[in-house]
């Protein structure tokens, strides 16, 4: 192995044994050895940043909510084995209705946009809904004093907080588990100082949800439809403090 | 608790840090590498069965991570999570001069262009061999080396370059 082969292999892998070999009886080599393996080190250590301490949590909460939905699913396929047979009627007759209630929907109810948006998202992540891992209260609090508030208690065991992009406004991403289910709440700072707007419902086939504007921010809800939204409405904003 | 199961809470532990400091130097990004390897291992436990082999579980992987890091930039972005994320960068590090040092070795890697930094990744972060590489980046092992030697080489280069320019300016 000559002097450029003998650095090519040792910067290519400064823990080559070969290589290592032939510095034996060359005290530059030797040195070069030393110098590429602290090199590594630092390497090594530059590279070693910290991993969010929950990550190992999160990724078996995923699974296990995926476990759930499947075998959710399968057992529905089970159950609905006959209704092969009359499928093509059937998906015709469903679309149709589909179109239908969807029309009378869409024109029955105004259009929310935020409320739009907070369905959108909730489904968009959907798994979060089944996570049961408790997020301390003084958890949420640190999120939510970024701000400026707090929250003196919460009507059920918070299992996720989280900022995210609320129609691009940095809100606080929260659910809770209730007796009637997980609950949804976003808290959406605003800018609007003086005056509040009114309150607002929205629902679609699986959620219902309230916007509740608050002088600092606005408080919104989503959950499972026949939950007594107006009950966990009031138990949050009424605990929301503001600096 | 099922076998499978097992199976698979054994390769989160085992692996889950290793393949989020991989994913976060790919991306350069907390929030997007804390969901590469969410991704990641939800897509591994649906095809857990695909995995004969344990002791190919790393490259297995990292397959998959490559792949869906590789699917980001074909789909559209849904751009719900904040990207300013409350995680912060920090190397565990002592005192202030090696935590400067540190940011500069940290700021030339990132710098690397991806074909030098992803070979140097796979084996300072992930432990690979240059065949394991080789076989993850589906090149020949001589094009590996040859990265290899090129991103400690210029590494090296450019970590003297500002030593001594911070020098210079301290004289």
């Amino acid at each position: 192995m000559d002097e450029l082969e003998f650095r090519r292999r040792l910067f290519a892998d400064p823990n080559d044994k070969d290589v290592i070999a032939q510095a034996d009886t060359d005290p530059a080599k030797q040195r070069l050895v030393k110098e590429m393996q602290d090199f590594d080190a630092t390497l090594h250590s530059a590279l070693d940043i910290s991993v969010p301490d929950d990550l190992a949590q999160k990724i078996l909460a995923k699974q296990q909510a995926d476990t759930e939905t499947s075998s959710k699913q399968s057992a529905e396929v089970r159950q609905l084995a006959w209704y092969r047979r009359f499928k093509a009627p059937l998906a015709t007759a469903a679309s149709a209705l589909l179109a239908v209630s969807l029309y009378f929907a869409t024109s029955v109810q105004a259009p929310l946009h935020a409320g739009e948006h907070a369905l959108e998202h909730v489904y968009y992540e959907a798994e979060a809904l089944a996570l049961t891992d408790e997020v301390q209260l003084q958890v949420v609090n640190e999120k939510l004093a970024m701000f400026g508030g707090k929250l003196e208690s919460m009507p059920g065991k918070v299992t996720y907080a989280t900022f995210c992009n609320f129609k691009g406004q940095r809100s606080l991403h929260l659910i809770f588990q209730s007796e009637h289910g997980p609950v949804t709440v976003f808290i959406v700072p605003t800018d609007r100082n003086e005056g509040t707007g009114t309150d607002e419902q929205f629902a679609d086939g699986r959620f219902s949800g309230s916007i509740k504007p608050g002088e600092r921010a606005d408080t919104i809800l989503v959950a499972d439809l026949n939950t007594p939204l107006e009950r966990y409405e009031t138990a949050v904003t009424e605990s929301l403090r503001w600096l | 608790m099922t076998t499978k199961q097992k199976r698979y809470e054994s390769l989160v532990q085992v692996y889950n840090k290793e393949l989020y400091r991989f994913a976060y130097w790919l991306c350069q990004d907390p929030t997007i590498a804390e969901d590469l390897v969410q991704e990641t291992f939800l897509r591994a436990w649906r095809s857990l069965d695909a995995l004969q082999d344990d002791s190919a579980a790393k490259s297995w992987l990292l397959t998959i991570l490559r792949r869906e890091n590789a699917r980001r930039f074909e789909r559209k972005q849904f751009d719900y999570a904040d990207v300013e994320q409350d995680t912060l960068v920090d190397a565990t590090s002592a005192s202030p001069d090696s935590q400067t040092e540190q940011m500069m070795v940290q700021r030339q890697i990132s710098l690397l262009s991806p074909e030098y930094r992803e070979p140097l990744l796979l084996q300072v972060v992930m432990g690979c061999s240059g065949e394991e590489i080789a076989q993850i980046l589906e090149l020949n092992k001589n094009t590996v080396m040859t990265r290899l030697y090129r991103a400690r080489n210029q590494l090296k280069e450019a970590l003297t370059q500002v030593t001594e320019t911070a020098k210079g300016a301290s004289n």
